[in-house]
């Protein structure tokens, strides 16, 4: 599963460059987080932008990382596409997550945070 | 459309594109398509990972017609039918749980209640029935 990786403001910040994470893609997904966020330390920032469909077993998916990473690493999602926030919404995930607006606005909130 | 496919995570998701075009063609509404690509994702899904758990041949029937405001699908298989042959409720998660014990599954039930306009379920001599409407969207 393609993913790109950058660290800004002590983010790790992750884009899903797939359109879909779904029961195909799910078992890919979570390895390939795991994989990237190996070697940081850092909160890891999850930009959903390019992604248009996720289904209960992405969600799913997206919980199991949240809790690989452990809560001294908090797993934030940024960019939710409009069918997305709604799995979100529906089954009130987007209350356990941090939800930004885009990985631009996690950026600003964790230099906020340390000024 | 008519569609027959192989009880798979990849041949689901072929098959979700598929009708996903057709009813674009139609001129179905992105967030109505995005609902029937949510809900159709979450039955045949489950059909493969639950009705088929045992057996590795197995193949979904689907049917898809829109009709003004509707879109209507019906889906049917060979498999084990649905525990008590009822459709499962939604679940209610405790989201105040600490980390570890926050669920990871028991979603799909949910979105497939809260998108469909009417849904329901039938087992009929080996074969299971499942029919569900998705309103398009105002605006």
């Amino acid at each position: 599963m393609n993913m790109s990786s950058e660290i800004a403001e002590d983010l790790q910040i992750i884009k899903i460059l797939e359109k879909r994470i779904d029961a195909a893609a799910a078992i890919q997904f979570k390895d390939r987080v795991r994989e990237l966020t190996a070697e940081q330390v850092t909160p890891v920032v999850l930009d959903l932008s390019e992604v248009d469909f996720v289904d209960s077993s992405g969600l799913g998916a997206i919980v199991a990382t949240m809790k690989f990473l452990g809560s001294e690493r908090p797993l934030h999602l940024a960019g939710l596409t409009p069918i997305v926030a709604k799995v979100f919404a529906l089954t009130r995930m987007e209350r356990v997550f941090k939800i930004f607006q885009s990985p631009v606005d996690a950026v600003k909130s964790y230099e906020a945070k340390r000024a | 459309m008519h569609l027959v496919f192989p009880a798979s995570d990849e041949a689901v998701r072929c098959a979700l594109a598929s009708v996903m075009h057709v009813l674009g063609a139609l001129e179905v509404d992105a967030l109505t398509l995005g609902a029937a690509e949510i809900v159709l994702g979450e039955v045949a899904n489950n059909i493969v990972k639950h009705a088929y758990a045992t057996i590795t041949d197995g193949t979904i029937t689907l049917f898809c017609r829109k009709e003004e405001d509707y879109v209507y699908f019906e889906l049917s298989d060979h498999g084990s039918p649905l525990p008590g042959l009822k459709l499962p409720a939604k679940q209610d998660h405790d989201l105040s749980a600490e980390l570890n014990a926050l669920p990871e599954g028991g979603f799909g039930w949910g979105l497939i209640r809260d998108m469909t306009h009417t849904l329901s379920y039938r087992r009929s001599g080996e074969r299971n029935l499942l029919r569900f409407s998705i309103r398009a969207q105002d605006g």
